[in-house]
């Protein structure tokens, strides 16, 4: 039976490197996603993830078992993003580097592309606290609760900044949507879902 | 909004209210105007954000951290510290300064809840990982630590 976190992060703590290669293994993925949607910047994202399992060795002495593990390392992760990002904001809009582009039909990729993009323009518009939340609960996974820990702030606080970004989301977003529905001369197949009437709410998580 | 709602609206969007919540909340929507918008706000937002797909394909980091990790000073678990020279003028210099400053911000500056709160986040999150005795810097050049944000009155002093 494979150890579980916490019996990892013992063996970290006594410096088997080999239980840090794991942890790596483990969670590298949704680390650097998180630090990735954040700073939208692989180069960062890929110091930030870095970085976050550094700590992780050097602190895992202090681990308390009865804190979740990847609550921890998101805490981890979620202040190195915070820092990260105020120091990148010096670097030119250009650096950001480009999202996935889908294979295959050319107009689906258009398609794709450019509401991907849109979305990517609004969200980065966030406050940062407002985007990390975001971040975490949209597409992390994580229950309301989580959010908090992670991020360190309160429930009400974390629901209120939730509701404020995805407020102003949506207002972006439709404001984005007419500008470049307008430039592309109202091409349908360039719109966003945002002003779509549909119940259904996908979980994609 | 007053009704306090934000948390179970949520858990709407997200999917996570079970059935007789469900049914409630929307009960609640066709009286509260200010919680229907909400609701429909991050409804369609949420909706809206699957359409951000992210390459996630990133090299192997085990190679890099297990290099970092043969690099660090803490390597064997004893802490070290390297201050070179100055280093240790320097950090008397600032402990100094921090224990004048913070005799005198106790003795002449009124309490201030923000500034607090924090510096209280700062330590909080910085003694829990074990870092609240270290200044250290990886090659990154990144660091822990919350940057003080202005409160504006809203709830949680959140922007």
């Amino acid at each position: 039976m494979e150890p579980s976190d916490p019996e990892l992060m013992s063996q970290l703590a006594i410096g088997d490197r080999t239980a840090l290669a794991e942890l790596v293994k483990r969670h590298q993925d949704r680390v650097f996603e998180i630090a990735y949607r954040f700073t939208r910047n692989r180069t960062l994202a890929e110091d930030v993830t870095q970085e976050a399992f550094l700590r992780l060795w050097r602190s895992a002495g202090r681990y308390q078992p009865q804190s979740q593990f990847t609550t921890w390392l998101y805490r981890v992760v979620v202040n190195l993003c915070l820092d990260a990002f105020k120091k990148s904001r010096r670097v030119s809009a250009s650096f950001l580097g480009p999202d996935r582009t889908h294979a295959g039909d050319p107009s689906t990729e258009l398609e794709h592309d450019e509401m991907c993009r849109t979305v990517r323009e609004a969200v980065a518009d966030l406050p940062d606290r407002q985007r990390m939340a975001l971040v975490l609960h949209r597409f992390s996974g994580l229950p309301l609760a989580d959010v908090s820990r992670v991020t360190g702030l309160t429930d009400s606080a974390v629901e209120s900044l939730l509701v404020r970004a995805y407020s102003t989301l949506r207002k972006k977003l439709e404001s984005l949507e007419k500008s470049r529905d307008s430039a592309a001369g109202n091409r349908p197949e360039a719109r966003l879902r945002i002003g779509g009437s549909s119940d259904v709410v996908s979980k994609e998580r | 909004m007053s009704c306090r709602r934000n948390g179970e609206i949520l858990r709407l969007v997200s999917g996570d209210q079970d059935e007789a919540a469900t049914q409630r909340l929307h009960e609640h929507f066709a009286q509260c105007t200010a919680c229907a918008a909400a609701y429909d706000d991050a409804r369609r937002a949420w909706q809206a954000l699957g359409d951000w797909r992210v390459d996630a394909a990133h090299e192997d980091m085990t190679a890099r951290v297990l290099k970092r990790v043969d690099g660090d000073p803490r390597q064997e678990r004893g802490i070290t510290y390297s201050f070179g020279r100055m280093g240790l003028l320097r950090a008397a210099a600032s402990i100094a300064l921090a224990a004048g400053l913070g005799v005198g911000a106790g003795t002449l500056l009124p309490t201030q809840r923000g500034a607090f709160a924090t510096s209280d986040a700062r330590y909080v999150v910085m003694e829990s990982l074990g870092l609240g005795d270290l200044g250290v810097e990886g090659s990154t050049g990144l660091t822990l630590g919350f940057e003080p944000e202005p409160t504006d009155g809203a709830a949680g002093g959140v922007p």
